[in-house]
């Protein structure tokens, strides 16, 4: 059981752009097993972190290691067998099929020409049809809606199988029912033992509120991490937000509301 | 698109292919059935047969086959690296940059120097863009994109002004040049070797770059060699680019529109799409040298007249499909 298991660990990082940085002093420690959850208002610096975490961006200052290994030190294919991203804008010109589309989650573990590994088809299709993808399969990729391209977007970062997900905004366009069932894949994902969930998010809504642990990038460039339960209280989530909180309990669960 | 239509495509574009060939060859002013063609190409027959084809015939649908092919590769690689499904091999000013130098030569009579002065007008206009984008800090392939469209579009006002200050005898061959010229143009297995090792670099990117389809940090991200794999393909698509200009003039049309036809036709895998668009756009230009030289003959046409004739009704009636 390789649960406690730290698959990334970042040791005082800053990061920003052209010299200017938006977070410092960031240490993190993802463990196996836990899933997180990182709030911030917008530009407080939250998607130029988790590219630094991912590697696609240099950081400012500080260290990252993937599985106690120095992310310099990893050649890029290994390092996507172990991590995997979800970017947040779409920056691509993809034609082609769903099922081609989500394919390319594969690419880490395909050969030099791009052949299948043997087991391709069978996650391809399982991911398919957790994302209620199947009937879509054959149709072009352009012809999907907002909602459906997201679904896609995931099937194919999950049939890279890889145990560390990092993932930027994963909700937007999704229906609440496609919300619930990624909160709940998601926390599967954790709770298997060996991998971890690494979320962004810009909106204090019910989906950060099912974090176990909690990473908040503050506007003044602070960063601070720990457990839901030790995070989630009204001053800290007025100084992040910029909004004054009322707390309840609902069936059990703590919610908290913005007052208005 | 289906894998099974996908092979289907590739495996028929082999024997289309030498079926222009062959098409091809037949175009001249001697008239050669093709059993006859046939028998010089294995070395049985007349003489003169053999000659014709192997001294004059031959080495012309080479050049044109390798042209059409390098142009439809450099477009499809240009296409997917800069993420814009208007680029073609122009696009980089680097044969805006070879054009200047070929007809540079030509107008001051020094019709023997073209290949050189257009070697050195493509490195000056790459060394520009390189400069430029190095200087911004980086790549960006809109950046680049905008550097190459700009050097181009200055290296059409060069043209054009060469074209206004040029001697009256050199004018036409400057503007048969222009619009795409295979009347002197000679390639052989040198060429045809180039082109296929060209092919072979295309199809070891074709995964990579089916990546990139997703976007540089995607990419990365799923194990791609993101920087890597999009200097060696600018660099291939450069150096086709200017193989291409060489051997027939800055034949317009081909580059941009062979790799959207075979993207219809059998799907944007690039590990099919670099050899289908190479073997389409080789066929291509084959074919319409072919015509380029019957349709009005004993007079002669531009081939890029032909590629843009034949070219655009059959383009516009694939868009208007399904």
């Amino acid at each position: 059981m390789s649960a406690g298991l730290v698959l990334l660990a970042a040791h005082d990082l800053a990061v920003g752009h052209r010299g200017r940085s938006l977070l410092q002093a960031v240490t993190l420690s993802i463990q196996a097993g836990q899933c997180w959850f990182m709030l911030g208002p917008n530009g407080a610096g939250k998607s130029t972190l988790l590219a630094a975490l991912a590697g696609t961006t240099a950081a400012l200052s500080g260290r990252v290691e993937v599985d106690g290994r120095a992310l310099e030190d990893w050649r890029r294919g290994a390092l996507a067998r172990r991590l995997a991203l979800l970017p947040q804008a779409e920056d691509g010109l993809f034609e082609g099929s769903v099922e081609a589309f989500v394919a390319l989650g594969r690419f880490p573990w395909r050969g030099r020409f791009g052949l299948p590994a043997l087991d391709d088809a069978a996650i391809i299709a399982s991911e398919l049809a957790a994302f209620e993808l199947g009937a879509l399969a054959g149709r072009p990729f352009e012809q999907l809606s907002g909602g459906e391209r997201q679904r896609a977007r995931l099937a194919q970062l999950f049939v890279q199988r890889a145990p560390l997900l990092l993932l930027d905004e994963p909700f937007t366009h999704l229906d609440l029912r496609h919300q619930v069932a990624l909160v709940a894949r998601l926390r599967e994902h954790c709770a298997l033992g060996a991998g971890a969930v690494f979320a962004v998010v810009h909106e204090f809504g019910w989906t950060v509120q099912t974090a176990d642990q909690l990473a908040f990038a503050y506007p003044d460039g602070r960063f601070e991490t720990g457990p839901a339960q030790t995070l989630l209280d009204a001053s800290r989530l007025g100084a992040l937000l910029g909004c004054q909180f009322t707390q309840a309990s609902v069936g059990g669960r703590q919610v908290w509301l913005p007052q208005t | 698109m289906q894998l099974q239509r996908t092979w289907l495509v590739t495996g028929s574009l082999m024997p289309l292919a030498i079926v222009a060939l062959f098409i091809g060859l037949k175009a001249g002013s001697v008239p050669l059935s093709f059993a006859a063609l046939a028998d010089a190409l294995v070395g049985r027959g007349p003489a003169l047969a053999q000659d014709i084809l192997w001294q004059l015939r031959l080495p012309r649908v080479i050049a044109a086959f390798c042209c059409g092919a390098l142009l439809a590769g450099a477009g499809t690689l240009l296409q997917v690296l800069l993420r814009n499904p208007l680029a073609d091999p122009y696009v980089l000013g680097v044969s805006g940059g070879a054009a200047v130098g070929t007809l540079g030569a030509m107008a001051i009579g020094l019709a023997a120097w073209t290949v050189p002065a257009a070697l050195a007008g493509a490195a000056a206009a790459i060394a520009l863009l390189a400069a430029v984008n190095a200087a911004a800090g980086g790549w960006s392939a809109q950046r680049v994109l905008l550097t190459g469209v700009v050097i181009a579009t200055g290296c059409g006002a060069l043209v054009s002004l060469l074209l206004a200050l040029a001697p009256e005898a050199a004018l036409r061959g400057m503007l048969f040049w222009l619009l795409g010229d295979l009347q002197h143009a000679r390639a052989g297995g040198l060429a045809l070797a180039a082109v296929g090792v060209f092919g072979l670099c295309g199809v070891l990117l074709g995964a990579s770059l089916n990546a990139l389809a997703l976007g540089a940090v995607k990419a990365g991200s799923l194990g791609a060699e993101v920087g890597r794999v999009q200097g060696a393909a600018i660099a291939l698509a450069a150096l086709a680019t200017v193989g291409a200009v060489l051997l027939g003039g800055t034949l317009g049309f081909v580059g941009l529109i062979v790799p959207h036809v075979m993207r219809r036709l059998a799907g944007s895998d690039h590990r099919f799409l670099m050899p289908n668009a190479m073997l389409a756009g080789g066929a291509f230009v084959v074919l319409a040298d072919a015509a380029a030289r019957t349709v009005i003959a004993p007079q002669l046409l531009p081939v890029g007249v032909l590629t843009a004739l034949i070219g655009v009704p059959f383009t516009l009636w694939l868009l208007a499909r399904r």
